[in-house]
């Protein structure tokens, strides 16, 4: 074999490379591609997790006694009219708290997509239709629907008085056994239990939130191990995108309702009202924040509540869902219509204008994105889970 | 008169005529621009914190006239021109005193240019002003 004088040249070069050891050897650097006000918006979407504040219309909220009899009535079908349904049905936690099904199924089948409960706490309004404004009154919602759970405060009451394990943890939260002679009170608390359950269901840190902090701190270096496909969908969500305008915030919502151009048909002849019907059973809901479950003596927290709009727009919104942990809960919008984060993406790419409302959000026009800002954005949603 | 004597009565002069421009100044905080010619002045305070996206916010609001007139019908209202929306909430107005007013319960979801309208009848006509701030 002929050696060249170049040759023996990069030989000798790599040999004394090797010998000085690998922090000669520079790698390319990694780069951070965003700028200015995108990484500036970047910032408001942490830090993560959020400190947790206990809910002042709820007693129990933040007491581990009740956390532990939450947990139970969450998993227990046996408080259903027919005995085998229960919180879990539709909010497994393998999948994401949610069950992966277009649209769940109580005790009959229902009309929307079950929402995760991942960091469900932190919200203003429960409900793809907001029709609640507490966790634990949007728990008593799937209890009395005849569709989902289909019983009764009496029965609740019942249930919880004659079972002694239930009767001992009721009394250990509360001070006193469950009265029965007041089966709306007992069924609030064993919903504000539930609620406390839930409060501690909180996503974990993610890529994002590391890139998110690595900005925070000035470190360019960490914040350049983030990939480069997602900072690419990062600029197309923060920015051209305007997908931030709603997806806003460490939870990546702004807690609010749209009209994303989806469908308001369940069935022939019969639409889904969305946030419009939402405003009205809340209003009509015994259990508001206006009323006296309230736990919150001065009801200072009820202010949405007696001051949220019912506007015509609200016709057919939903709620801006938040996208942590997202890669766990398909199938995607408000009827389980798209199957995964790609039919999402290519949905707003390709919106269809004319199915937006009038007087709606000017924010929606096809995005027209290529398949590489595609898999891009995707790359980038995907990052905003933890496995 | 000395020359120092005379840089200090210029000086007093001029605290004078600042801390009279200040006590006519209509309220605290941001003036707000007529729509039409107008009497009045209007300025609208938001406690001087950084207004921001995602928290309820209160506003009070000033209405300044040399006339001694007593406005009524007074509504404030925010909206985005940008998007063609306004806010998910109806603030709840009350009276703080003559011709000043807290708006509350004001919600902006989003970021980005946010304008507030204020309006109020007086002398017979409706009079209407805004200010366009950028929220973050």
């Amino acid at each position: 074999m002929m050696v060249t004088r170049r040759n023996s040249i990069c030989f000798v070069f790599a040999a004394i490379l090797m010998w000085l050891g690998p922090g000669l050897i520079t790698l390319p650097v990694a780069q951070v591609i965003l700028t200015g006000d995108k990484i500036k918006a970047i910032k408001r979407h942490g830090p993560w997790p959020p400190v947790f504040e206990e809910d002042p219309s709820n007693r129990v909220s933040g007491s581990a006694l009740a956390v532990e009899f939450g947990r139970k009535l969450f998993l227990d079908p046996s408080l259903s009219r027919d005995g085998d349904v229960a919180c879990v049905t539709c909010h497994l936690p393998e999948k994401g708290w949610s069950d992966g099904q277009e649209t769940s199924k109580g005790i009959s089948q229902l009309d929307r997509n079950s929402q995760s409960l991942y960091n469900v706490r932190n919200n203003r309004w429960y409900g793809l239709d907001g029709r609640t404004d507490s966790l634990w009154a949007h728990s008593i919602g799937p209890m009395l629907d005849e569709r989902e759970m289909g019983t009764s405060p009496e029965a609740i009451a019942s249930a919880l008085a004659q079972d002694a394990e239930y009767s001992r943890m009721y009394e250990q939260v509360y001070g006193e056994p469950p009265d029965v002679s007041d089966p709306q009170a007992v069924m609030v608390n064993a919903a504000k239990a539930i609620a406390a359950f839930q409060e501690t269901i909180v996503s974990w840190r993610t890529p994002f939130d590391d890139f998110r902090d690595a900005l925070a701190n000035g470190d360019m270096e960490a914040a350049g191990t983030y990939p480069q496909d997602a900072q690419r969908g990062a600029r197309i969500f923060f920015g051209k995108g305007n997908c931030s305008l709603c997806h806003s915030g460490p939870m990546f919502t702004n807690g609010e309702f749209a009209d994303a151009g989806m469908g308001y048909f369940v069935r022939p002849g019969e639409v889904d009202t969305g946030r419009h019907g939402g405003i009205e059973k809340l209003r009509a809901s015994p259990f508001n924040l206006s009323g006296k479950f309230n736990d919150n003596p001065e009801q200072a927290s009820d202010w949405a509540t007696r001051q949220v709009a019912l506007h015509p727009k609200t016709f057919g919104e939903f709620k801006i869902p938040p996208l942590r942990e997202l890669t766990q809960t398909a199938p995607y919008m408000h009827d389980g219509s798209l199957a995964t984060l790609e039919d999402v993406v290519r949905h707003y790419s390709e919106i269809d204008e004319e199915r937006l409302h009038a007087d709606g959000e000017n924010i929606l026009r096809p995005l027209k994105l290529s398949e590489q800002e595609i898999a891009d954005l995707v790359a980038f949603l995907e990052s905003l889970s933890s496995f | 008169m000395s020359r120092k004597i005379k840089v200090a009565l210029v000086a007093s002069a001029l605290l004078f005529a600042c801390s009279a421009s200040a006590t006519a100044m209509c309220g605290s905080g941001l003036a707000m621009t007529a729509e039409s010619e107008t009497n009045y002045e209007v300025s609208m305070d938001a406690g001087g914190e950084k207004i921001s996206t995602g928290e309820p916010l209160s506003v009070d609001v000033a209405i300044c006239s040399n006339d001694d007139v007593v406005v009524d019908r007074f509504k404030l209202d925010a909206t985005m021109p940008a998007h063609g929306h306004g806010m998910n909430y109806v603030p709840e107005i009350k009276e703080q005193g003559k011709n000043q007013y807290t708006a509350s319960g004001l919600f902006l979801h989003m970021p980005g240019k946010w304008r507030f309208e204020v309006s109020f009848s007086a002398d017979g006509k409706t009079h209407r002003f805004f200010r366009d701030v950028d929220i973050e």
